[in-house]
């Protein structure tokens, strides 16, 4: 069938979400339009001052339409301890944590050689002025647990220790309620090796 | 830990090291493999970000057991297992095997099998596991694989038929292969160096450096004009040093 030339455009805006396909695509179109008017022009006004005004704090990269994020502005925090994350949705779910008070920056990705990402396209340069800024004395580094998180957090290791700054790297080991059998060989290996007192 | 042992004695399925994994639509990963009878191949690991065991499973520098479906273009990742656990590589190490897989992945064109550098690169990988020292690691790869792809020239005679000498001196023409030259060439080696050369002595620090140069060199023409990331990482971490 013929559909509307905007209901068409609404489908075909939708299907820009990740794992949103034709179908899926469709029954949004057709929830916003028949059932729920005030949603759907709630959704295109955050849309679009999202989209006109979010763009990165200008000391941690974070997501905000504000100059500096409130988080790097909280006098509570801090200010001695830089969490290195690569993505926002890591920042969160550390702050979800509750465990952290220091500051973060955000690398918006990790160094990936042979997809051509370097230390110059993951603008490592910045982070540098911070660090000799001279107010941090440790760097956490909370890349992930991959080959490309380890890189990263090598190079960034290297360019704390010319600085004399301390660096750290998140522990690694059994996750809480973890059945040993189940953890994979490289985790337990991590685990015993990084074992503590009690 | 996983059923490795119960199925490399199977028919089916080959053994492989990833060279390269990015994400590929919402769930999958495009892989390059490299597998020690049949050379490099396009793999796609359907659903392998959302599942966790493969995931983890899934890892460059380990030796593992692929079994890959379809002949075409890309194959079908059909299962994998881990042939042994490797420890993982770390800090410099990591990046040289970086680098390996770059020089594969520029070098090596798909589907041409190379069972003798897939042994090279598995002594390779497993020898930055441990070593203290990367560069003649890196070295002897790079050598195997001017052998192996057919770049390289006879180690130990110079173009005009004659034995290397120590005391002499030499340049490595591209195309000519290796020519007698003046010490005051400005790239003259000696021939101490092409003879540690061809006999994989590449810790003497007298000659590293030129054999350095020399196999960069072999190498350049085929490289292309991009720069290798890999080396500039290894150079910003050399540097800070």
């Amino acid at each position: 069938m013929q559909l509307s030339p905007m209901v068409n455009e609404l489908m075909e805006a939708l299907r820009r979400l990740p794992g949103v396909g034709p179908k899926s695509a469709q029954r949004l179109a057709l929830h916003l339009l028949q059932r729920d008017r005030d949603g759907a022009r709630r959704l295109a006004r955050a849309l679009d001052a999202a989209a006109e005004r979010v763009g990165h704090c200008t000391q941690c990269r974070t997501l905000t339409e504000e100059l500096v994020c409130s988080l790097c502005r909280n006098p509570q925090r801090d200010r001695s301890q830089l969490c290195v994350v690569e993505w926002p949705q890591d920042q969160w779910s550390l702050e979800n944590s509750g465990a952290y008070r220091g500051l973060y920056y955000l690398l918006m990705g990790r160094l990936s050689p042979l997809d051509g990402i370097g230390p110059r396209e993951l603008g490592l340069d910045k982070l540098e002025v911070r660090l000799n800024s001279g107010e941090i004395t440790e760097v956490i580094l909370a890349t992930s647990s991959t080959i490309e998180g380890e890189t990263t957090a090598h190079v960034l290791s290297e360019m704390c220790r010319v600085r004399g700054i301390a660096a750290t790297r998140l522990a690694q080991g059994v996750p809480m309620g973890g059945e040993l059998e189940f953890v994979d060989g490289g985790t337990l290996a991590r685990a015993l090796n990084d074992r503590r007192a009690i | 830990m996983t059923a490795s042992s119960r199925s490399t004695g199977q028919a089916t399925g080959e053994v492989g090291f990833i060279l390269h994994a990015r994400p590929w639509r919402d769930t999958s990963l495009l892989l390059e493999v490299l597998l020690r009878d049949s050379g490099r191949r396009g793999v796609v690991a359907r659903g392998a970000r959302s599942n966790v065991k493969q995931r983890g499973r899934l890892q460059l520098f380990r030796p593992l057991w692929l079994d890959l479906a379809g002949r075409g273009e890309l194959a079908q990742l059909r299962a994998v297992e881990e042939m042994r656990i490797l420890p993982p590589l770390q800090g410099r190490a990591l990046i040289c095997g970086y680098y390996l897989n770059e020089l594969l992945m520029r070098l090596l064109p798909r589907d041409d099998a190379h069972p003798a550098l897939f042994d090279e690169y598995t002594r390779a990988i497993e020898a930055l596991v441990s070593a203290t020292k990367e560069a003649p690691v890196l070295r002897g790869f790079e050598k195997a694989l001017l052998e192996q792809l057919g770049w390289a020239p006879d180690w130990n005679m110079s173009e005009d038929g004659q034995p290397i000498e120590a005391g002499r001196f030499y340049r490595m023409d591209t195309e000519q292969g290796i020519m007698p030259c003046l010490p005051h060439d400005p790239e003259a080696v000696a021939g101490l160096s092409l003879l540690h050369l061809a006999e994989q002595n590449f810790d003497t620090a007298a000659s590293a450096r030129d054999i350095r140069l020399l196999l960069h060199r072999l190498l350049a023409p085929h490289l292309g004009s991009k720069p290798l990331q890999s080396r500039e990482l290894l150079k910003l971490s050399f540097a800070v040093k």
